[in-house]
């Protein structure tokens, strides 16, 4: 008769690989023959829970010096700073470690933390790296150029995903010269939580000065925001915009649109793209409390316009997109000629915008 | 067109080519020798496993080709089983690891991932001792030594 354990270990890994941490742990308790073959995969991916208890975290350092060996893909949830970790992280060696995803809190510190593991580097090279943390804090990280250096450095040739959520703020010229640098990237999301902080930002003008193409031909997920637009049209919709909005007067509208169109070119080349977000997601008149003209501000100066008329259909070639999230950032794009033009190039996206509120601002004002 | 595989017990299944070539294995050996009508013999599977495996081609004959899984982070795998397929493993546990080590050997994916599905589904939310039983597995450790594993193990038990 046939039994589980006279399966070949291929596919003992292949039902493994279905199970998750704790059923794992189940597994290597049910006999000498089940823990020597479950073993190795429970650590393969692990996800730990960096707990507040210094006797659990003790125990936990224990058992990942004894496994480092084993470790593929290490998640930390951190209920406190991971210092602790770092601090005997030099003893610790991952030779297969690839993939670093940490979250929490960390009440202030967690960053050096994290970019010190990136900074020694992976042997295989990193391939999945995500930074998140709690979108209610009040203070921000800052992913510097030390941080771009590290990744490119150890992670150019490998790494596949990059997510920076929650309050992180990134610069423009870092993400650009990782999307000059890294081919084999499928999804880069820098999500932010709220406008104070920037979350992903692309300087448009960057963009459309630097000679290098982005090599990422594969990028499946891009949320970032492409910003530093000027966007004389928008005036046009006021009858008197507050006076600290002069910016729109910088630029002609033909030069507007010039810029963006050599922002669209550039993302026409990813025609891989599932999911595009480009917009502000949760900004919205509402929970905006420096009231509707920063709102508008922002609004005319750092977006695209995703208009006909700016270019839009350099963008047709993206037949895979399923989801474009636009919120808070489209001035036309629920006019008729637009939708009608989503609706043809883009038929299996879902198109998230919110309306035009120049009546809204009116009435506020 | 059709083909005719030949069981471990010498029994001749005729089948369309298109169905037959849900096994990457046939499919290949097809290719290598061109038209020909000469039976294939697979000496590794029973008729009765081979019955099993020719009924789940058949069902997913049109199938679209299966892609890679795009993600090797078994923590993002789904554990869903199509209906049709759910009642098709509904069979017992020798037969279910006999249509595993078949599908690995034919080099069917789908229903090698589907099997072993299934069997991850039979371990899944069970503890030690129920997996025994639905394994008929003898528990060959010490009390001293279980003791000692799951203190190991505390890290993770949390989830």
């Amino acid at each position: 008769m046939t039994l589980f354990n006279d399966l070949p270990y291929e596919l003992q890994e292949n039902i493994a690989s279905f199970l998750t941490q704790y059923d794992l742990c189940q597994c290597i308790r049910v006999c000498q023959t089940w823990r020597a073959l479950f073993h190795p995969y429970l650590w393969k991916n692990v996800r730990i829970l960096w707990s507040s208890a210094d006797s659990h975290r003790e125990r936990t350092l224990t058992q990942i010096k004894t496994h480092g060996h084993l470790i593929h893909s290490l998640q930390l949830n951190c209920k406190v700073s991971l210092f602790a970790f770092n601090e005997i992280c030099p003893e610790l060696f991952f030779p297969f470690l690839t993939s670093l995803e940490v979250s929490g809190p960390f009440y202030r510190s967690g960053y050096e933390e994290f970019v010190e593991i990136i900074k020694r580097g992976s042997p295989g090279g990193w391939r999945k790296l995500v930074f998140s943390i709690d979108a209610f804090l009040d203070y921000s990280f800052d992913f510097h150029q030390d941080f771009f250096d590290a990744v490119i450095q150890h992670g150019a040739s490998t790494l596949e995903i990059l997510r920076l959520e929650g309050r992180c703020n990134t610069y423009s010229t870092d993400i650009h010269r990782l999307l000059c640098a890294a081919p084999r990237l499928k999804e880069l999301r820098f999500t932010k939580s709220c406008t104070t902080y920037r979350g992903g930002f692309l300087s448009a003008l960057e963009l459309a000065n630097s000679s290098e193409d982005w090599v990422c031909s594969g990028l499946e997920v891009f949320v970032c925001q492409i910003g530093g637009i000027q966007r004389p049209d928008f005036a046009e919709h006021f009858d008197d915009l507050p006076e600290r909005l002069p910016i729109y007067c910088h630029v002609t509208l033909q030069e507007s649109i010039d810029l963006q169109r050599k922002v669209y070119a550039r993302l026409a080349r990813l025609t891989k793209l599932r999911e595009l977000i480009l917009g502000y997601d949760d900004i919205t008149v509402d929970n905006y409390a420096s009231g509707p003209d920063d709102k508008e501000y922002t609004r005319q100066t750092d977006c695209l316009a995703m208009t006909v008329e700016s270019g839009l259909d350099l963008l047709k070639g993206l037949k895979e997109l399923r989801f474009v999230g636009l919120e808070d950032m489209a001035v036309w794009v629920e006019g008729e000629e637009e939708q009608s033009w989503f609706l043809e190039h883009w038929p299996n996206a879902e198109i998230l915008s919110t309306p035009f509120f120049v009546d809204l601002y009116r009435e506020r004002w | 067109m059709t083909v005719i595989l030949v069981s471990s017990d010498n029994q001749d299944f005729k089948v369309d080519k298109e169905v037959a070539e849900r096994s990457i294995l046939i499919k290949n050996m097809l290719e290598d020798v061109g038209e020909s009508d000469s039976p294939i013999p697979l000496p590794n599977v029973t008729s009765a496993v081979l019955t099993k495996v020719i009924e789940y081609c058949e069902h997913h004959r049109n199938d679209p080709v299966q892609v890679p899984e795009e993600t090797d982070d078994p923590r993002k795998r789904s554990n869903d089983i199509e209906e049709w397929d759910m009642k098709f493993m509904q069979v017992d546990q020798e037969m279910l690891f006999e249509i595993i080590l078949a599908a690995n050997y034919l080099d069917i994916k789908p229903l090698l991932d589907v099997g072993c599905k299934t069997v991850a589904n039979i371990i899944k939310g069970k503890t030690p001792e129920e997996i025994r039983k639905a394994f008929n597995i003898v528990n060959d450790f010490t009390p001293e030594e279980e003791a000692q594993i799951k203190k190991e193990n505390e890290w993770a038990e949390d989830r």
